[in-house]
């Protein structure tokens, strides 16, 4: 479980300091689908860092568990992010000079995963094996650094905008894809989007203005990425 | 204008080793014409210590006008190779804008003034030790007396490497910029050059991003080496000529050494680091911890390292070997010239000691690369 109790997060120097989050409080139950849906600017990517332990917070407290990661030092929290999360950004950042194998490698590597390739099957990129990243589609790098973030089996997997740059069929694809996996394996996903309509696809949706929290509700109809308009 | 005079000033590699290249030359050319004008007062004595001494000088200009010449040539290619790369969208979008590759270029040509302020630095410098330069050479009888004179003509030894230099950037970075504009505002440079080779299945995920960073950027290598082969050559060779040289001229070989060896590592090391900065942040959001990110990233460096220093000791033993022991043979009272094994232990301690204290100051700066610049493609 995630808890987060009254985040405040700031960027900027003294004089041009502009608070994002202010006084966020959630918590995120093992297994759960979340969607933070927020426009531009609300603080929705921020959330996501602080919660997957990228960035500190300014005041307030992380809770994975009993464990709280606002208080680790950064070799510990480097340890925790091994430990418990993946991570999906909208721009797949995936490493130009290395193929699709030793992306995804990167995370499988980290958990001793020597099953890795399952998950590019499952991903449908069995065939991309010996790729380079600038040799695929948006879509299949993005779904590159998808099987990265789960090859190194997390316990949590973050996703920043994951279909933002990509086109609504690869997209709904991608997203499908996601879903599945996460049914089957069973972890905590969290998704950062300002897209209303993938906020159906998840058990839980909360939306963020200016930096609070300004709904908090469970999805009664949960739908899948072909059923969602988009 | 392309290129501020600050973006100049930042090349602070090119203005020390031209620093050097100057101060060295100009002190042994000025030397070497005031020599020149009492070649009628030296006696029969004084006449193998005279031409040992003018080819002294002639050597000392040549190899160090032309090793540190060469090395600022090497410097500048990269360095500008470098500033285009990091900049190469404020490039692409005055090209798509419409300016010509030739006036885009024009505006490297700041960069000889990052010569120039090296090579003021140096002929200034050099005339603060002449007095003190003049008076050891003219210590003893075994040569005449030397005055010290002005020679308006050694200017040119400022205003050449300028001119010269200030063409060659503008040569080099016309050659860089003949890619499409676009291209280089997606920063798609780097990738062309990436050879899509099969990757080794078996290798671990960091052996093989070692592999990619080390292969990556082969000019990185050469410089790690050459810096290392400057510390192995120039120090060893500054502690193994006591006997044989005057302590002025040991110490500044040490110093030109330290200098270049130290110019070409941080250079090369923090552009290895700094080039990898989304790769290192990506490995910190993952977790690889800093022990492992640091081994995958300068790790194989260390190779070229050790090739450079092994190289510098022996070539210096060579050099050393050749004039003392066949060039200044006949010279009365040379002591035979062996491998100075002492200077040698000390030496190599040392280059242990700086190299893996610099490897951990860069291991350090990957420590502080934050995680977020993943964010910011």
């Amino acid at each position: 479980m995630i808890e987060a109790k009254g985040i405040v997060k700031s960027y900027g120097t003294s004089d041009n300091r502009q608070t994002v989050l202010k006084g966020i409080g959630l918590s995120i139950n093992d297994g759960d689908n979340v969607v933070i849906l927020g426009a531009s600017g609300s603080g929705k990517s921020t959330l996501l860092n602080v919660l997957s332990g990228l960035e500190r917070v300014d005041e307030g407290k992380i809770f994975y568990d009993e464990r709280e990661i606002t208080r680790l030092t950064d070799r510990e929290l480097t340890a925790f992010r091994r430990e418990y999360v993946g991570f999906v950004f909208q721009q797949y950042c995936l490493l130009p000079d290395m193929t699709v194998d030793k992306n995804v490698r990167m995370g499988a590597d980290l958990a001793d995963n020597k099953d890795y390739k399952d998950i590019i099957e499952c991903l449908g990129l069995g065939e991309k094996l010996n790729k380079y990243p600038r040799q695929l589609s948006g879509g299949e790098q993005q779904r590159v650094a998808v099987a990265r973030a789960l090859a190194k089996l997390p316990k949590v997997l973050f996703m920043d905008e994951p279909t933002g740059a990509l086109d609504e069929a690869t997209g709904r694809q991608l997203l499908d894809y996601v879903l599945k996996l996460r049914k089957e394996r069973g972890f905590t996903l969290v998704t950062v989007t300002h897209n209303e309509n993938i906020a159906q696809t998840a058990d839980r949706v909360i939306k963020l203005n200016s930096g609070l929290i300004v709904e908090d509700k469970q999805n009664p109809t949960i739908k899948t990425a072909y059923e969602i308009g988009w | 204008m392309t290129v501020s005079f600050k973006d100049a000033l930042k090349f602070v590699g090119i203005i020390i080793t031209v620093c050097c290249a100057v101060l060295v030359c100009n002190l042994f050319l000025n030397y070497a014409i005031d020599l020149n004008a009492v070649a009628g007062e030296v006696t029969e004595k004084q006449q193998i210590a005279y031409t040992a001494m003018k080819l002294n000088n002639k050597v000392v200009c040549a190899v160090t006008g032309g090793c540190l010449g060469v090395t600022s040539a090497v410097l500048l290619v990269f360095y500008i190779g470098h500033y285009i790369k990091e900049h190469s969208a404020r490039f692409g979008i005055l090209k798509a804008l419409g300016y010509g590759d030739l006036k885009v270029a024009a505006g490297c040509a700041v960069f000889g003034l990052c010569v120039f302020i090296g090579a003021a630095a140096g002929y200034a410098l050099s005339w603060a030790l002449m007095p003190r330069f003049y008076a050891v050479q003219n210590d003893g009888d075994a040569l005449p007396h030397v005055i010290l004179h002005y020679h308006p003509i050694l200017l040119l030894i400022v205003i050449l490497p300028t001119v010269f230099y200030s063409v060659l950037a503008v040569l080099i970075a016309y050659i860089k910029l003949k890619t499409p504009a676009l291209s280089l505002i997606k920063g798609e440079e780097r990738l062309r050059r990436i050879k899509m080779k099969e990757q080794k299945g078996n290798r671990n995920f960091l052996t093989e991003l070692a592999f990619c960073v080390f292969k990556d950027r082969k000019m990185l290598v050469f410089f790690v080496g050459f810096g290392c082969f400057c510390f192995g050559s120039m120090i060893l060779m500054g502690l193994s000529m006591r006997d044989y040289a005057s302590d002025m001229m040991g110490f500044m070989i040490l110093i030109i050494g330290l200098i270049l060896a130290a110019m070409s590592l941080i250079l090369a090391l923090s552009a290895v680091v700094g080039g990898n900065a989304k790769t290192i942040a990506m490995l910190k959001a993952n977790g690889y911890s800093l022990k492992e990110s640091g081994l995958a990233v300068l790790g194989l460096y260390h190779i070229p390292a050790v090739i450079g220093f092994a190289i510098g000791s022996v070539y210096q033993w060579g050099v050393l070997n050749v004039m003392i022991n066949i060039v200044f043979s006949s010279v009365e009272g040379t002591k035979h010239y062996a491998f100075d094994w002492t200077a040698f232990g000390i030496c190599l301690t040392v280059f242990v000691v700086a190299y893996e204290a610099l490897n951990l100051f860069f291991v350090q700066r990957i420590a502080k690369t934050p995680v977020k610049s993943i964010m910011s493609e």
